[in-house]
């Protein structure tokens, strides 16, 4: 927490949060607080670092570089610096350690800092995906878990420390602060663990009604999922229905509009806030959480007061479509297993004779569904051996090879490999036994 | 507010110079000798090369490199030496950019050297307007003519 009473040269609200850095310098030197002897000096060391970083960039090939590539290798520089400079409480802080300890201890301390960022953003990616809510919306999916997972790839915190590599389409419900590089990311999953949290609260089915409500087809629309859903739970609180429904009706919404239609913005803003802490309470939401919430209220107030005035409040407070619901079971894959172990396992279960101990072992060995496709198709089953397996994985397992392998192909099947047919006809096997044992019911 | 980005400095000019100049021990017995004030026209050259390739160097030596490769040429002689070392520090880093950089240093002064000596006959102009203009569009294309990266020594 900062002392109010201190009185600093720098206001940290005049600098840029983006370039954090240079905008410190830049007024540091306008105030005074810098001399030009000592801005110059930085500015040496900046270069050095900056030799030494396009020496190391070229790996002792070249001795030049083209100049963007220079200046993007100096725009990584200070990004570091200026994360190790926002560490300091004070901006005048940040310039006396410049100046005392150096320029190059600094970006030493930016690098380290940077690179724990990046392995709390990680913990944090991996917490979001494992709790991810199951939604509709292609965008939510591909950049949360995939974007994201392609950014980590790419994410080099020594050369381009400022590069955000993906575009992170997927739009959160609260702008913030221009940021890059892995500032960018953490400050982007930390909206997005909030916001699927709360979503978390409610089920599949009543987002997916609430949002049909927005737009049929709002699983193609770049649209952020938490707001509607944050307005509707507000709603029916509003108008005494249970929030984790979203079960608002014309009538309430129509409620909610003459209870509003006399307030101004800062009493819309309150009113939000007042029901999202009894929300809050009743549904013993984390304070964190709440507090996300809370700040997400002065967004809320601008739409709703527009939708007022326009009386468009049905567009902000969505009615949900029912009976479209229809739920689909999906599997996700966990990391593959390294190749190394992956021969082990393939010869474990080559050199196995017994068909029990084959089973066991593949489900003891066996973490994700990608590396028991590749097993069911690289190791010698007999057609027989292989249906005991199918029949021993889990339903969601099962149908999940039936959509690949069983299904009908795109292919002809004579261009599938052996492994691949000898797969399909056991899973087809494995199905008829199914269809006939259930009778009439059909299960793919 | 000064600028941040400087990319040039007197000091570092006067190190290059002096290292320029402890190169004429080695030229000396080719019968290639350069003055201070070539030196310094040499230095000035390169930050103009630079400067109009859109290009930066930390630490020089590429002055160096190409008189270490270039002084044992049977094409070159005292009366054209600097003027010759000052095209080729500019066709240095055009080429640089031309063969976006998948050269070495030392790979592209190798091959400057083999193409100068062999089917250019000491002639810039097919050096620079024939040779390296075919062997950037080969490496450009993803891929290397046959028979021109000669696998000798590089300069590095």
């Amino acid at each position: 927490m900062t002392n109010p009473e201190r009185h600093c040269v720098i206001n940290s609200r005049q600098l840029s949060s983006d370039n954090y850095f240079q905008s410190l310098l830049e007024k540091a030197y306008a105030q005074g607080v810098l001399a030009t002897r000592a801005l110059e000096k930085m500015q040496m060391d900046c270069l050095d670092l900056l030799a030494q970083h396009v020496e190391a960039f070229q790996k002792g090939r070249s001795s030049s570089i083209p100049v963007e590539g220079a200046e993007h290798i100096m725009h990584s520089i200070f990004f570091t610096l200026g994360i190790a400079a926002k560490h300091y409480p004070y901006p005048d802080d940040a310039v006396i350690a410049l100046q005392s300890r150096g320029v190059r201890a600094l970006f030493n301390d930016g690098l380290k800092r940077t690179k724990r960022l990046v392995q709390s953003t990680r913990l944090l990616h991996a917490t979001i995906v494992a709790h991810l809510i199951h939604s509709d919306n292609q965008f939510y999916t591909s950049t949360v878990v995939d974007g994201i997972h392609g950014f980590f790839k790419l994410y080099d915190p020594v050369f381009a420390a400022q590069d955000i590599h993906i575009t992170a389409d997927y739009p959160v419900f609260q702008p913030f602060e221009k940021l890059s590089g892995i500032e960018f990311i953490h400050k982007y999953l930390t909206c997005i663990y909030y916001e699927n949290c709360f979503c978390g609260y409610f089920s599949d089915e009543a987002i997916h009604e609430l949002l049909c409500g927005y737009s049929a087809d709002y699983h193609t629309l770049l649209m952020n999922l938490y707001g509607p859903v944050l307005t509707s739970a507000i709603g029916c609180k509003l108008t005494g229905r249970p929030p984790r429904q979203l079960n608002l009706n014309a009538d309430a919404v129509g409620l909610i509009g003459k209870r509003l239609e006399q307030e101004s913005r800062t009493d819309i803003q309150a009113l939000l806030e007042a029901t999202v802490a009894e929300l809050a309470r009743d549904m013993r939401l984390p304070a964190a959480l709440t507090g996300y919430l809370r700040r997400s209220c002065e967004s809320l107030s601008v739409s709703v007061e527009l939708a007022v005035k326009t009386g468009t409040l049905d567009h902000v407070f969505l009615i949900p479509v029912h009976g479209v619901y229809k739920p689909e079971t999906q599997v996700v894959s966990l990391v593959k297993m390294d190749d190394a172990n992956y021969r082990r396992v393939v010869q474990s279960l080559n050199q196995s004779r017994s068909t029990n101990g084959r089973i066991k072992m593949l489900r003891q060995e066996i973490h994700a569904f990608d590396d028991l496709v590749d097993l069911l198709l690289d190791v010698e089953w007999t057609e027989d051996e292989m249906l005991l397996v199918l029949a021993a994985l889990a339903p969601a397992e099962q149908a999940a090879l039936t959509r690949l392998y069983a299904a009908p192909l795109s292919r002809h099947e004579a261009e599938l490999r052996s492994g691949e047919q000898r797969l399909r006809r056991s899973l087809i096997r494995l199905n008829k036994a199914r269809l006939t044992y259930f009778g009439s019911t059909k299960f793919f | 507010m000064q600028e941040l980005t400087v990319w040039n400095s007197a000091l570092i000019q006067k190190q290059a110079v002096h290292a320029i100049l402890g190169c004429n021990a080695r030229t000396a017995p080719f019968g290639l000798i350069l003055t201070e004030n070539q030196a310094i026209a040499l230095e000035q050259q390169r930050f103009y090369a630079l400067k109009e390739n859109g290009r930066v160097e930390f630490g020089g030596g590429v002055i160096e490199k190409l008189i270490a490769a270039f002084c044992d040429s049977p094409y070159l002689c005292q009366d054209h030496y600097e003027e010759t070392l000052h095209e080729l520090l500019t066709i240095f880093y055009y080429y640089k950019n031309e063969t976006l950089d998948l050269l070495s240093d030392g790979r592209l002064i190798a091959e400057m050297k083999q193409a100068y000596n062999g089917p250019c006959h000491g002639s810039l102009e097919l050096l620079a307007g024939d040779e390296l203009e075919r062997l950037s569009r080969d490496l450009r294309s993803g891929g290397i003519r046959g028979g021109f990266l000669t696998g000798g020594k590089d300069y590095d």
